[in-house]
């Protein structure tokens, strides 16, 4: 195939030949067929050039050095995690919230789930007062009926045969 | 930071006031329904601990209260078995109409004044068969010279008439 009888990447959707191109991912063979269109093809050309801007961008870039006691730190850290209690582990992100390392969308979420529930719960037991005992609250007809239920039920025990009484029955 | 600790000590106080009461625990019947109201509350009195009973129980007066607490006592002695059996003929009792609950413990109270305490094992045993049966089954087991010879006449009324008019 000629550059002449190709047909544009970019025209016949086949952009990813052009990328690869860039990327010099492409055999020789290919290459210079590509090439060869792009010297001839405008927008090939731009697109090349683009991603040549790009590639030439990403080559010049350099990573910050890693500071000499960066692994010692890490490492240091990773043990402090191991050894912290269950419960320095579940309060870690609120003390991180409180530090101001969280944001505020978490929390709200949290807030409103909470109010929620208080809401809920305070709908459910409405009338409740605060410092009362509830096992004490025992009305006084309650008692009677309780002191009633008691008596008869002595009286159908006693009226009732015993194990040893049934036995013989 | 101050904000946020507000927002928390907030939500934490009312949690505190929204706090919900521990229900006391439904006990079933062994029926799947649930217990009778004066179950409960004989249930609620047994749990308490001896501070809160003296609050509920202290206007109640002395004799009274003494009764009352050896039934309790005598009711946490019983098994679950005992005090289902004792919960369902307390249901059967219930459906007596008020007079004639009034009858029943008339005749109890008859029962136990006037039958010897040597007697009663054998009462408990007569009247549970005389329950079971017709009127008539009732009549001839009462005039059987066995019967007679252990009970006397006032005796055997008393047994035909407990039995005629205890809850089955």
């Amino acid at each position: 195939m000629s550059p002449n009888t190709m047909s544009c990447p970019l025209q016949s959707g086949n952009a990813d030949v052009l990328l690869s191109y860039c990327a010099h991912m492409l055999d020789e063979e290919r290459t210079e067929l590509i090439e060869q269109h792009v010297a001839m093809c405008a927008e090939c050309f731009a697109l090349a050039e683009e991603q040549k801007t790009v590639w030439a961008a990403l080559d010049g870039w350099e990573s910050e050095p890693i500071s000499a006691g960066f692994d010692n730190a890490l490492f240091a850290r990773i043990a402090a995690a191991e050894r912290s209690s269950a419960w320095e582990q579940w309060t870690a992100p609120v003390r991180q919230w409180l530090a101001g390392d969280i944001g505020w969308k978490p929390a709200l979420s949290v807030g409103v789930a909470c109010l929620t529930l208080v809401v809920g719960i305070y709908l459910q037991n409405p009338a409740r007062p605060v410092a009362a005992t509830p096992t004490v609250e025992i009305a006084a007809q309650e008692l009677e009926q309780a002191e009633r239920a008691l008596e008869d039920m002595e009286m159908l025990r006693q009226l009732e045969p015993t194990a040893d009484e049934e036995k013989r029955l | 930071m101050t904000i946020r600790l507000f927002l928390i000590l907030g939500l934490a106080a009312g949690m505190l006031v929204a706090d919900p009461q521990p229900q006391p625990k439904l006990l079933r019947n062994g029926l799947g329904q649930p217990p009778h109201p004066q179950a409960m509350v004989i249930e609620k009195l047994r749990r308490m601990n001896p501070e809160e009973r003296e609050r509920v129980l202290r206007d109640m007066p002395a004799g009274r209260r003494q009764m009352f607490e050896r039934r309790l006592e005598q009711w946490n002695r019983l098994d679950s078995g005992q005090k289902k059996k004792l919960e369902g003929s307390l249901e059967s009792f219930r459906t007596l109409t008020p007079e004639q609950q009034q009858t029943v413990r008339g005749l109890f109270r008859k029962f136990s004044e006037t039958m010897p305490e040597e007697k009663r094992g054998d009462g408990r045993r007569m009247l549970a068969r005389l329950r079971n049966m017709e009127p008539d089954e009732r009549k001839a087991l009462l005039s059987s010279p066995r019967a007679k010879a252990r009970f006397s006449d006032s005796e055997r009324d008393l047994l035909a008439e407990m039995a005629e008019k205890l809850p089955d």
